[in-house]
């Protein structure tokens, strides 16, 4: 009884109280049914930015959600994105919430938890496009692998620290794990290379208000063909957080800072060193308001000779939690010297269950 | 061999329950941890996620929360989908199987639940709770059935004071009894008194006080108010005479004191929760507390009650 009650409220709320109460308006057979939501990501772009496509209007995806738990042991969720480009798995894992020991572990395709931009769906940040350090060492899609990863919260009374170890097929078309040919991205090495990763990150409450969280992550596969050639990858993220507990729904602050370093071999033994990072800072400054700026600068995998800068401001209005219209400015000099306007209007929208707010 | 690994699993098991001579109970607000620490006296240590001047609805899952709940025997929600922008994300990530199982308690099963929808339940009517309104608490017949909810749970999870809990539920609901009855009886001349609330946070509360509310300043629960809906709740206000407007600590008074400029009506900060401010230390004191500010409110704007006969 018990067991069954709390697995379902992991995250169907909706159902768990449900089944409580013998008059709600719902047919038994729903209640097992797993939580649905439906994120829609639509985009608005001009200027003589050339990387920003054609058309002036772009529906970039609906993000549909599955996700309940799948035993007393384990919840399970699925994100699909649909766009017009098809139908693609975006994530669908499974996690065993807790094994002993203060572990969880969790198999599937993920997004790597290298930083903390890029476990972040496009439709739930801030921006219209990813930071272009993120664009070019992860890829447009950012880094994501299919495997298996543990998750340790490490029994301090004091701090909050947790340890990720995360072992997935090589990471995909990112840029630093892929090699080129013909145009076209390929994921390096066979069946025998892997993508390792490994992530140290902490939290802190500098006051009621107020709080610090950190990380350091460090991902290592191959990039060419063969799986000779290795690429490291070290990054760093800090975030910053303000909110008055007391005005919770009025003003809020966030100041996240990343930093990503790559050494990538050229041949066996000699490597190449670049790096990239971002900074942004987001203000909510009233209860359905919020304004924010980026800036980015990245060199390339393998290249450290040439580098693109970049800035982008936004002024976004919520009508509720579950709508949102943004009106984003971008500014980037390329490698070549060009400098690139672009004008975006982002919408999104979420229908389905209230699901968590992101934190 | 293996005899000997159980007699050590067996005899570390037993030194440590008896060890844990105290539960370790994590509430979600300062409601339940007050009801909570009624109960179980000496033989819990209690400690709230929320504090009584936050809005429940929205609390941030922050990662030192993990640290309070990854060592908890029991948790308490409201339920009813208050948290459910908050508790899922740290419950799943507490690595504390209990909290997946039998130490977890929604203090609603049983609770009397308004407003619960009948029907189809779409957003077009703001950020509604499916499940029915979760502020339940504020009725004192509730807090009966929280504690007696509580007061199981613990005794499931620790049978030695089992004969403990149930006494001071006793002597608990014994004393909402006894309370209740000096509460109606202050509030008996202000019976049919009307209200205006900001968010619909109080239908239990007025509900057991017999008050009623005629209009609420937000458009509709979690929207925040508009132009239009402001002067509609204006033009009610002087229609029906109401003397005073309810805000929870945690809304902006800006919209209030307008309709209060307005109307000759009262903005009352009124705190819904344990801890709303310094004065409210538990539960029993939350409703002296609200009723002391109701009553002192309506004395001082002239409300007459209505004409018998």
């Amino acid at each position: 009884m018990d067991h069954k009650i709390l697995a379902l409220l992991l995250l169907t709320p909706a159902g768990f109280s449900a089944a409580q109460q013998s008059g709600a308006p719902q047919q038994s057979s729903n209640l097992l049914n797993p939580n649905i939501s439906v994120v829609g990501n639509i985009g608005m772009s001009w200027g003589d930015d050339a990387t920003i496509g054609e058309n002036l209007f772009s529906f970039k995806e609906a993000e549909v959600a599955f996700q309940s738990v799948v035993d007393p042991y384990a919840r399970a969720d699925v994100f699909v994105a649909v766009s017009e480009e098809g139908v693609e798995l975006e994530e669908g894992y499974i996690t065993w919430l807790s094994l002993p020991g203060g572990i969880s572990a969790k198999a599937g395709k993920f997004r790597s938890n290298l930083g903390k931009f890029n476990r972040t769906h496009p439709p739930e940040t801030f921006f219209v496009d990813r930071p272009l350090a993120g664009e070019a060492f992860l890829g447009e899609e950012g880094l994501a692998g299919v495997g298996a990863s543990l998750s340790w919260l490490v029994p301090t009374s004091a701090l909050y620290l947790n340890v990720d170890l995360e072992l997935t097929d090589s990471f995909g078309e990112s840029p630093s794990f892929a090699y080129e040919e013909d145009g076209e991205l390929l994921s390096g090495g066979g069946r025998r290379d892997l993508g390792y990763l490994v992530r140290a990150s902490t939290f802190y409450d500098l006051s009621e208000a107020s709080n610090i969280a950190g990380g350091f992550s460090f991902a290592r596969g191959v990039h060419d063909r063969e799986g000779e050639l290795a690429t490291n990858l070290y990054n760093a993220d800090v975030t910053f957080r303000w909110k008055n507990p007391r005005r919770a729904v009025y003003r809020s602050l966030t100041w996240q800072t990343e930093l990503l370093v790559a050494q990538v071999e050229a041949s066996p033994g000699a490597a190449v060193t670049s790096w990239g990072m971002f900074s942004y800072v987001d203000y909510q400054f009233q209860r359905r308001w919020h304004a924010g700026a980026r800036f980015d600068r990245t060199e390339f995998p393998a290249d450290n000779s040439t580098n693109e800068q970049g800035g982008l401001a936004y002024i976004t209005y919520t009508p509720s939690e579950f709508s949102l219209l943004s009106f984003q400015n971008r500014v980037v000099r390329r490698a070549d010297g060009a400098t690139d306007w672009a004008q975006f209007i982002k919408l999104t929208f979420n229908i389905g269950p209230h699901g968590a707010h992101p934190f | 061999m293996n005899r000997t690994i159980y007699g050590i699993v067996i005899a570390f098991l037993a030194a440590h329950s008896s060890a844990a001579a105290k539960v370790n109970v994590i509430t979600t607000t300062e409601d339940l941890a007050s009801i909570t620490m009624s109960i179980a006296g000496d033989r819990a240590d209690v400690a709230s996620i929320a504090k009584g001047y936050q809005d429940p609805h929205f609390v941030d899952a922050k990662p030192s929360y993990l640290l309070k709940l990854r060592k908890a025997d029991l948790l308490i929600a409201v339920g009813l989908e208050l948290e459910a922008g908050w508790l899922p994300a740290l419950v799943q990530q507490c690595r504390n199987s209990k909290l997946l199982g039998s130490g977890y308690l929604d203090a609603s099963q049983g609770c009397e639940i308004l407003d619960r929808p009948t029907g189809q339940v779409t957003r077009a009517e703001g950020d509604v709770h499916p499940l029915g309104n979760p502020h339940y608490w504020l009725d004192p017949g509730n807090g009966k059935v929280i504690a007696t909810n509580i007061a199981r749970k613990l005794s499931e999870i620790q049978p030695v004071d089992s004969a403990f809990f149930q006494s001071r539920l006793a002597a608990f609901v014994g004393e909402i009894d006894r309370r209740s009855m000096g509460w109606q009886k202050e509030m008996e001349p202000f019976s049919g008194a009307q209200v205006v609330t900001y968010h619909n946070s109080w239908p239990n509360f007025l509900r057991s006080f017999k008050l009623q509310v005629v209009g609420y300043v937000e458009p509709k629960p979690g929207i925040p108010p508009s132009p239009a809906h402001t002067l509609e709740l204006i033009q009610k206000i002087r229609a029906t005479g109401v003397k005073v407007i309810l805000v929870e600590p945690y809304f902006d008074l800006q919209t209030p004191n307008a309709v209060a400029r307005e109307t000759g009506a009262r903005v009352v900060v009124m705190p819904p929760s344990v801890g709303g401010n310094e004065q409210i230390k538990d539960y029993l004191g939350l409703f002296d507390h609200l009723l002391g500010l109701l009553k002192k409110s309506f004395a001082e704007t002239g409300y007459r009650p209505p004409q018998k006969g």
